[in-house]
């Protein structure tokens, strides 16, 4: 069988990584005004931000160093090089967007559903453009392969580790909240991200 | 070589309810900066801005007459797919001020954000099978006739919808909402292809 598998342009896959990496900013902004966290390495570094009063951007930038590794072994330089690129602007663009937008009433409500569909076209955007936002996916799937406990398992560890930790951090409601927000964003991606439905790689 | 496989209602239900959502947000930038667009959305953001009516209202009214072209042009679930679509965002227009306003917002970001949001929004809403009305209808009735992208039609409309606007907006707004049109319509343009996206 050929591979007929239909490929994105280079000047395709920029304007997937900028739209993505513009609605994962705005995302995080939309979390950090009403002082939401989310799972992931992004929720790592919003609780390090909220904690320490460390600026989001440089924390994520560096929580993600690691991981840049894995993707390299397990994906290839590409997957690698355009994820540490998504990384490295959402770092920025989340601080920057700041100095350009300020929101002046936002029901937590509102934050946690509209962070969850801008971040979950966000990162569907990502995936179908080849990229990431870093992340314990990977890690969680190659400690699958050496210790056979299950990536999924893993995962949802991490964010259950985190969201406790958040209990510390957060008021008991920002956590309900970003608990929706959390669920939203993953009912976007399990919906649809499907190979079959979008084609090119 | 099977089959493209059929969104199932839910999927569509939960294709066009964020789709919608993303289209909502795009109006917040847009009305804030007391902006325009094109399409059936701007023509009634013009009506809007001149008469101090509600966006939400003028919308759902403006679109009333498409749906009997949509209907006899394209189809039943096409055109009840729009119907709500439509009426999502009219509902989601008029409550979205009570849970999000902003302060300061720069009148580039405000067309770069409305473009990007309303531009994934749209293209989620076309994927789905539905669109916000008007000006999409035909622009994509001739898109599955003759070929030519939906997105370069649209802008058509935009230009004359923009001169007409300076009759009663200032200049300089007219003007700024020119980046997020040409935004918006390159993300449809860029990805609305039936060719990648197989599902319908």
């Amino acid at each position: 069988m050929t591979d007929t598998t239909p490929r994105h342009t280079p000047l395709e896959d920029a304007q997937g990584l900028l739209v993505s990496i513009i609605g994962g900013a705005f995302g995080i902004v939309l979390l950090r005004t009403a002082g939401l966290v989310t799972g992931g390495t992004a929720g790592l570094a919003l609780l390090i931000s909220y904690g320490t009063g460390w600026g989001f951007g440089w924390v994520f930038f560096t929580v993600n160093l690691p991981f840049y590794l894995f993707a390299y072994l397990r994906k290839g330089p590409v997957f690698a090089a355009k994820s540490f690129l998504t990384v490295s602007a959402v770092s920025w663009l989340a601080e920057a967007l700041p100095a350009w937008v300020t929101i002046s009433h936002l029901h937590p409500a509102a934050a946690a559903v509209l962070f969850g569909v801008i971040a979950g076209v966000g990162l569907l955007g990502l995936f179908r453009h080849g990229s990431s936002l870093g992340g314990v996916s990977i890690v969680a799937v190659i400690l699958q392969d050496a210790t056979g406990i299950r990536a999924g398992w893993i995962q949802l560890g991490w964010d259950a580790c985190l969201f406790t930790a958040a209990l510390f951090v957060l008021n008991p409601m920002q956590v309900v909240w970003s608990l929706a927000g959390a669920v939203v964003l993953n009912l976007v991606i399990a919906l649809n991200h499907r190979r079959d439905w979008y084609l090119p790689a | 070589m099977t089959e493209p496989s059929r969104h199932t209602a839910f999927e569509d239900a939960q294709g066009l309810i964020f789709g919608t959502l993303m289209c909502a947000l795009g109006l917040q930038f847009l009305q804030h900066a007391g902006f325009i667009t094109g399409q059936t959305a701007g023509l009634a953001l013009v009506i809007s801005y001149a008469s101090g009516w509600g966006f939400g209202a003028v919308f759902f009214v403006v679109n009333l007459p498409f749906y009997w072209l949509g209907l006899r042009r394209i189809g039943l679930a096409f055109t009840v797919k729009s119907l709500i679509a439509v009426s999502l965002l009219s509902a989601m227009a008029a409550l979205m001020p009570r849970y999000l306003d902003f302060s300061t917002l720069h009148p580039l970001l405000a067309g770069v954000l409305f473009g990007f949001t309303t531009g994934a929004g749209l293209l989620a809403i076309f994927r789905h099978g539905g669109s916000l009305g008007g000006i999409g209808i035909v622009a994509l009735m001739v898109q599955d006739r003759t070929g030519f992208r939906a997105g370069w039609l649209q802008m058509g409309f935009d230009a004359v919808l923009f001169a007409l606007a300076l009759l009663w907006i200032p200049a300089d707004r007219v003007l700024w909402s020119v980046p997020g049109v040409v935004i918006l319509n390159a993300v449809l343009a860029i990805n609305h292809r039936r060719d990648r996206y197989v599902a319908t």
